[in-house]
């Protein structure tokens, strides 16, 4: 599947635990049709700058589909939401690797020596198309969804990430 | 829909081969010498029994947290027990694990060196420890954060981790305080649905689980039993049996039906009880000022004549924790009243919501004049000479039924209504009250 979304734009600001909360949510809200997104806030008592970035992150991920100020889960955001715990995170995964940024740095890490760069030269590449706060915000959000899909590592005490995917899923990648 | 929540009554459950875990009997706690002591808990008695999921409900002031750590074993009773499978406990219960509203992490040390901490006093060898604490970090959707520090994971995931320090000892029983209302609305929800798949899919080694909330919705949400206390003292106002059907639908009115009954529990005894022997009978709900009683009552309007406290206290931003002294207060200037988990606006609340301000001041006067403290300030005043008493003098009077603290709040409370009425003011720079 092609990917629609520019890898020069920022990850949102949406941890994983906070898109599958929503996702539950819409999966309890959504039983009869798509919910205006403005109604959805006032339901969660988030504001919409809260709410925002996290339906974003879920559509990027292809979780969500946002349409006219409304909102509806797609198949396999409804699949991900009934998912328990350990599917959820080979679905995730699935999706993950789909969204472009993502691809973008699973196969610069796929080029490097051992599959892991530091964190300064990963922020460096970001900030080729991102401001350094973008760039700093979006390292987190990578390396927390990363983690989750069982993709990426991060080592905080040597500012290392690297790939942990097996090698012919690196490959996938490789072909971007 | 009533039918879905059934008093307990200790034959309502088929107990043959049904192990009971817990039995607190007769438990009562107090804090204080003996001459001035505050009574917490009043004669508790409960038993949990394996397979059960009980959620212990009460507003702040319940006692419900010192309950919990009762039959953890961390603070003793002041007299009754707690038996653990028929043995009366002695210190903290070996079987039981607790996990609480925010999880103290060592900032130093990993996700996974975290869990591995808790199980260093079983003293297994590091192999097999490590072993055990990678195997509970995976069941908890963690596997990936082995190494990430506390200060990299946000609060749901930090609060897994507490999950895993807890279940790594392999309880019987698991104490919950509060476990998920430290957290945004989003990461409570995917903590709780990933709780709920652990307890039901029987993921887990524990038996039963003790959780305490002061949310009325999440408790029907999560557990198969409510055991309802009241507020100063604590004691046990209700025993429910939660038989609605898993995963459970909030926006089906059994659900409904069975967090309104609750609230109407709740509601029914939020009555201010205080300090029942203090000179000045009746409080003032604390800390409630007149805007947020006029922000309740404009609320109301363009609704019915009644509103579910429930639906309220969501549209108004609030906590029903929050909103019932607020109602509380309505109540006592009567411009509204609860009842049946609704809260009802009165016809004189109407006219206030309506009026402008100088006609709300009119309304409300003489209805703060009703109101013991307010009317009691109002006469030292009126007969005290240019009309003017230093603040102390009515602290001294109100530090014979309240705490310190509590004793500023309701003189704080009484001069917010009493300026709004402009039935007298205070002076900041002399720290009196006085009638202009």
């Amino acid at each position: 599947m092609a990917s629609i979304i520019d890898a020069d734009v920022p990850l949102p600001n949406a941890r994983v635990e906070h898109i599958i909360g929503l996702l539950e949510v819409l999966d309890e809200e959504t039983a009869q049709g798509q919910v205006d997104i403005f109604r959805l806030g006032q339901r969660l008592l988030l504001s919409i700058d809260d709410l925002l970035p996290i339906l974003e992150g879920a559509r990027l991920l292809r979780f969500v589909d946002v349409r006219d100020g409304d909102v509806n889960l797609t198949d396999v955001g409804r699949e991900m939401a009934r998912a328990d715990i350990l599917e959820r995170k080979q679905i995730f995964r699935k999706q993950a690797v789909q969204v472009a940024l993502v691809r973008e740095v699973m196969g610069l890490l796929a080029r490097q020596p051992d599959h892991t760069m530091s964190r300064d030269r990963l922020l460096e590449w970001l900030e080729t198309s991102l401001s350094e706060l973008w760039a700093a915000r979006t390292f987190d959000i990578l390396v927390d969804w990363g983690r989750y899909a069982e993709i990426l590592g991060y080592n905080a005490r040597t500012h290392e990430l690297h790939l942990t995917v097996a090698s012919s899923e690196s490959k996938v990648t490789n072909e971007v | 829909m009533e039918g879905a929540v059934t008093v307990r009554e200790q034959a309502t459950r088929p107990s043959t081969g049904v192990a009971t875990l817990v039995e607190v009997r007769g438990v009562s706690k107090y804090y204080g010498k003996p001459e001035g002591r505050i009574l917490v808990l009043d004669d508790i008695n409960f038993s949990i029994r394996e397979g059960e999921f009980v959620a212990l409900l009460g507003q702040t002031g319940s006692g419900k947290s010192t309950l919990l750590r009762i039959v953890m074993g961390l603070t003793p009773p002041s007299s009754g027990e707690v038996l653990y499978r028929g043995e009366p406990l002695q210190g903290v219960n070996p079987h039981a694990a607790i996990v609480f509203q925010s999880f103290a992490l060592y900032p130093w040390f990993t996700a996974l060196e975290n869990v591995e901490l808790a199980l260093k006093p079983k003293g297994l060898p590091p192999e097999e420890r490590r072993r055990k604490a990678e195997a509970i970090l995976d069941m908890v959707g963690l596997d990936g954060f082995e190494d990430a520090y506390p200060r990299e994971l946000s609060g749901g995931m930090r609060q897994k981790v507490g999950f895993a320090r807890a279940l790594a000892v392999e309880p019987e029983i698991l104490l919950m305080d509060e476990p998920f209302s430290a957290l945004d609305v989003l990461s409570a929800e995917t903590l709780r649905g990933e709780l709920m798949e652990l307890w039901l899919g029987k993921k887990l080694p524990i038996k039963a689980m003790l959780m305490v909330t002061h949310n009325i919705e999440e408790a029907v949400l999560l557990a198969d039993r409510a055991i309802v206390l009241s507020r100063n003292p604590g004691r046990v106002i209700g025993d429910f049996l939660i038989q609605l059907p898993y995963p459970r639908d909030r926006n089906s009115r059994a659900f409904n039906g069975v967090v309104d009954r609750i609230y109407r529990l709740i509601t029914r005894v939020v009555a201010p009880t205080a300090v029942p022997e203090a000179e000045l009978a009746s409080p003032l709900p604390s800390g409630v000022h007149i805007d947020e009683i006029a922000g309740l009552t404009e609320q109301m309007l363009g609704r019915e004549e009644k509103e579910d406290l429930y639906r309220l206290a969501a549209d108004l931003h609030m906590e029903v924790d929050e909103l019932l002294p607020v109602t509380a207060a309505a109540e006592m200037l009567g411009l509204g009243r609860v009842e049946r988990g609704d809260f009802i606006l009165d016809p004189l609340g109407r006219e206030f919501a309506e009026a402008d301000v100088l006609r709300r001041k009119e309304l409300l006067r003489p209805k703060a004049l009703e109101v013991p403290l307010v009317h009691r300030i109002y006469t030292v005043l009126q007969s005290a000479k240019d009309k003017r008493m230093p603040e102390e003098f009515f602290l001294d009077i109100l530090r014979k039924g309240f705490s310190e603290r509590e004793a500023r709040v309701q003189l704080e409370t009484a001069i917010d209504w009493g300026r709004y009425t402009e039935l007298f003011s205070y002076d900041h720079d002399s720290r009196e009250l006085y009638i202009e």
